[in-house]
């Protein structure tokens, strides 16, 4: 086990669910779209009720542990606290609320505040829904196939998806021989965690190094075993992995449809 | 049928000592092939002639009756010769196992459907259908290449190269392994040529070649190639533990004979001797 | 040093949803100069066990003791630093840890960080370096990664001994190289074990090695030890053996193959090839005047 796979952020968990069928297209295609509502929405209540009413039907219809999702988000959390503490500050307009010395706070800086921290956190939910729900592979897989009209001019799209599946393989291979280095080293009385940033900094030579020539050589490696498989890029090559459009996937556009129409109604 | 016609091969940047000095051997259908010798005796190189990873400076390579310096037809060779790596973590290029297993017949070109059915059969004939979806890393070292074997026979080639496919594994991983193996070679009739430091796995085989500083020193049947101890020990080979004790007690004035290789042959004969005398 | 470990628990990810226990209720005594082997099935323990004894695992439960080092569930990963120095490990395939430009100054690197000055430090490194077989003057000069598989791999345990550990921890020193370099290194390992008066614990596969050098066997299977005792003890036991996917080595298992069509069986005292060829000799020897 490693430090990669303690962090549960945006960690797929397998499931059987509705959200889990889903085509990753018609995934992606709604976080886009959820985007887009989230963005052009004005500050009317009644509309982010709406908009929570998604998310909060998506993530239940995903079966999903709350906890495990509120968990992967606590990072962002600092983050969402900022850009509210922010606004609040530097906003003017309004009705001043608060003074003192050089700062003040106004009406309208509480508002934008509120709301803009709440788009974000409903944008970052939905995405982890996606990403809890959709196994790396088959992200890939979509990005694969929607990006597939650029080749045309040029795009290498095959490419691209072959590297970030080549990544999905071997960030856990990776992550353990980082600490199989990092033991060795330590055996031979390297200290990672004492003395000034510099030092510490300096103290992973011993740790980047072999680490570079051992990927380097696995790098090396592949290439010809992917060779001595008949792999030549692209061209005559087919994919086992066949994405499909099912009935769920019409179903959620046609409620995406009418949500949008809803909003844009009132 | 793979010939090799006085084959030369030297690395770039090392002219003066070609790894390979004019190899010829000729290896028939089916057969099941161990090269031996110490590191840097050329057996890797050999090897990654047979599926035009490396192409002969000097001489031929005929593979399934295809010369392997002819560039357009490389990949018709490599579907013919499939090859094992030793490192098990730097073959598998794909997120889970089937993927991984499929990863050769996409390269094949085959239809979806094609794909899933030969890489469900590789998947059973390896033993690893169970792990279809995990991720490689999970594995054990002998997983691993078994789930790289699945990937390799999927592409049902007729020969199978082991390149030290078992050095790095522990002795449970390397019996799952030379198993899988076995089975193969008689169910399929594939031709494998091995390379290997392990003795014992040397006498799976019906036929042993052995390497010694580029050039090809012994070859023969396994049975022939172990009554020379002395020739495989030149080599800088070790010698199976039966063939050992032979020749302790042959050394000792025991009126051993020198054709059997294994432990009941040689428990007989050392039987026959003590309730005779 | 002695080695003592009392009811020894190990968690990994230990209060962490992921926490998957790795060993427990280990107790095991290495008596200081012992040459100790581990054997055991891959995954049962061996790794986790040997990362206790230079304190890069602290006890979840427990006590394990090194000279007068005593590593508990309170102890701090910083109160142990010295110990590193004092039980030196070699790790599977050490070469990959080599990163100087320079063997000599690789080899340097451990007695460095332990405080040597550099001048003792070379002195070290130059003795580590004769101790492994290869020649200071000729090498130190070299960059580690232009050197063979097997040099490199005797460059990087020269990076431990480097440090003169009172313990040496090898696992699986011999894995992957060829015949003659595995030959090389296993006597290279039993030849330092008798020139000094240092502790070895060699983690292996190879059977034959155990019953050729070791003192004292420590069996694991399931994350505990479930034997230990001499060789010959533990080779004895053939059937729990089996049970705990290990191998005997090949002389036992042809002498136990052998006997059951011998009326008089050779005993099962027989543990190597010399061994084993004297008592067939004098076996041959006996008949001869008989008749």
């Amino acid at each position: 086990m490693n430090l990669l796979q303690k962090m549960p952020i945006g960690q797929y968990v397998p499931g059987e669910s509705v959200i889990h069928r889903l085509d990753p297209r018609s995934k992606m295609l709604m976080l886009l779209w959820y985007m887009v509502l989230v963005f052009t929405t004005g500050e009317k209540w009644f509309d982010y009720m709406i908009l929570t009413f998604i998310v909060v039907a998506v993530i239940s219809l995903s079966k999903i542990s709350v906890r495990y999702l509120l968990d992967g988000l606590k990072p962002f959390l600092w983050i969402l606290l900022f850009t509210m503490l922010l606004h609040v500050f530097t906003t003017k307009g309004g009705e001043v609320w608060w003074t003192w010395s050089v700062f003040e706070i106004h009406e309208q800086g509480v508002y934008q505040g509120f709301y803009l921290s709440l788009r974000l956190l409903l944008l970052v939910m939905m995405a982890s829904v996606v990403t809890l729900t959709t196994s790396p592979l088959d992200l890939t897989d979509g990005v694969e196939r929607m990006l597939s009209p650029l080749r045309r001019i040029g795009v290498p799209v095959h490419e691209i998806a072959l590297m970030m599946s080549m990544a999905l393989r071997f960030i856990p291979t990776l992550g353990d021989e980082t600490e199989k280095i990092m033991k060795a080293q330590a055996a031979r009385g390297a200290r990672f965690y004492e003395g000034s940033v510099l030092r510490r900094l300096r103290n992973l030579v011993p740790v980047f190094v072999p680490l570079l020539v051992a990927t380097f050589r696995r790098a090396e490696e592949l290439a010809v075993a992917m060779e001595a498989r008949g792999y030549r890029g692209a061209e005559g090559r087919t994919k086992r992995r066949q994405l499909r459009f099912t009935t769920a996937d019409v179903w959620s556009a046609v409620v995406a449809v009418l949500v949008s129409a809803v909003l844009l109604a009132i | 049928m793979i010939e090799f016609q006085q084959v030369i091969y030297t690395y770039p940047g090392q002219e003066n000592e070609p790894s390979l000095k004019d190899i010829s051997i000729t290896i028939p259908e089916g057969s099941f092939v161990s090269i031996l010798g110490a590191n840097g005796s050329g057996k890797s190189t050999l090897a990654r002639h047979i599926n035009a990873l490396l192409t002969p400076v000097k001489g031929k390579v005929i593979v399934c009756g295809i010369d392997t310096s002819h560039e357009e037809q490389v990949w018709e060779i490599r579907r013919h010769a499939g090859m094992v790596f030793q490192n098990p973590d730097n073959q598998l290029v794909a997120p889970t196992v089937e993927d991984d297993v499929a990863f050769g017949l996409e390269n094949l070109g085959l239809p979806p459907r094609d794909i899933e059915q030969r890489m469900d059969e590789a998947m059973r004939d390896t033993g690893v259908d169970r792990l279809r979806k995990q991720p490689p890393h999970q594995l054990s070292g002998g997983e691993k290449q078994r789930v790289s074997l699945a990937g390799i026979i999927a592409m049902q080639p007729q020969i199978l190269v082991m390149d030290e496919a078992t050095s790095m594994l522990d002795p449970a991983g390397r019996r799952e392994v030379m198993k899988v193996i076995g089975d193969l070679h008689r169910r399929h009739g594939l031709t494998v040529i091995q390379i290997t430091h392990h003795m014992e796995e040397a006498l799976y085989g019906d036929t042993v070649i052995i390497m010694q500083d580029g050039r090809i020193v012994m070859q023969g049947t396994t049975r022939e190639v172990f009554q020379h101890p002395e020739r495989l020990l030149n080599a800088g080979l070790d010698l199976p533990f039966p063939v050992r004790l032979r020749r302790e007690l042959q050394q000792r004035g025991w009126p051993l004979s020198s054709s059997g290789i294994d432990e009941d042959e040689l428990a007989e004969e050392i039987w026959t001797l003590l309730s005779k005398s | 040093m002695d080695i003592i470990i009392e009811k020894l628990s190990f968690v990994y990810g230990h209060g962490t949803p992921f926490a998957k226990k790795a060993l427990h209720d280990v107790n095991v005594h290495i008596p200081s100069g012992t040459f100790a082997c581990v054997i055991g099935a891959t995954g049962s323990g061996k790794s986790t066990l040997i990362q206790h004894i230079n304190g890069l695992l602290l006890p979840s439960e427990g006590m394990v003791r090194v000279g007068d080092i005593r590593m508990t569930p309170k102890t701090k990963p910083s109160e142990v630093a010295s110990l590193r120095q004092r039980v030196g490990m070699v790790f599977q395939y050490p070469e990959t840890q080599l990163f100087e430009a320079t063997v000599l100054q690789d080899v340097m690197y451990g007695p460095l960080q332990f405080g040597m000055v550099p001048k003792q430090a070379k002195q070290k490194a130059l003795a580590a370096l004769q101790d492994v077989g290869l020649d200071g003057d000729e090498i130190s000069a070299r960059s580690p990664f232009a050197l063979s598989g097997g040099q490199m791999r005797r460059v990087a345990i020269a990076g431990v001994l480097a440090s003169d550990p009172d313990v040496l921890i090898l696992d699986e020193p011999s894995a992957g190289l060829d015949p003659g370099g595995k030959k090389e290194i296993l006597g290279l390992i039993a030849a330092m074990h008798g020139r000094s008066q240092r502790t070895t614990v060699l983690v292996t596969h190879h059977m034959e090695d155990v019953a050729c050098y070791a003192d004292l066997v420590l069996v694991m299977h399931k994350g505990t030890v479930v034997m230990q005792g001499t060789p010959r003890q533990v080779f004895s036991q053939h059937e729990n053996l089996q049970e705990y996917g290990l191998d005997l080595p090949p002389v036992i298992r042809w002498v136990h193959r052998f006997n059951q069509v011998l009326k008089r069986p050779l005993p099962d005292t027989i543990l190597t090839m010399e061994e084993l060829v004297a008592e067939l000799d004098r076996r041959k020897k006996e008949g001869d005047e008989d008749a």
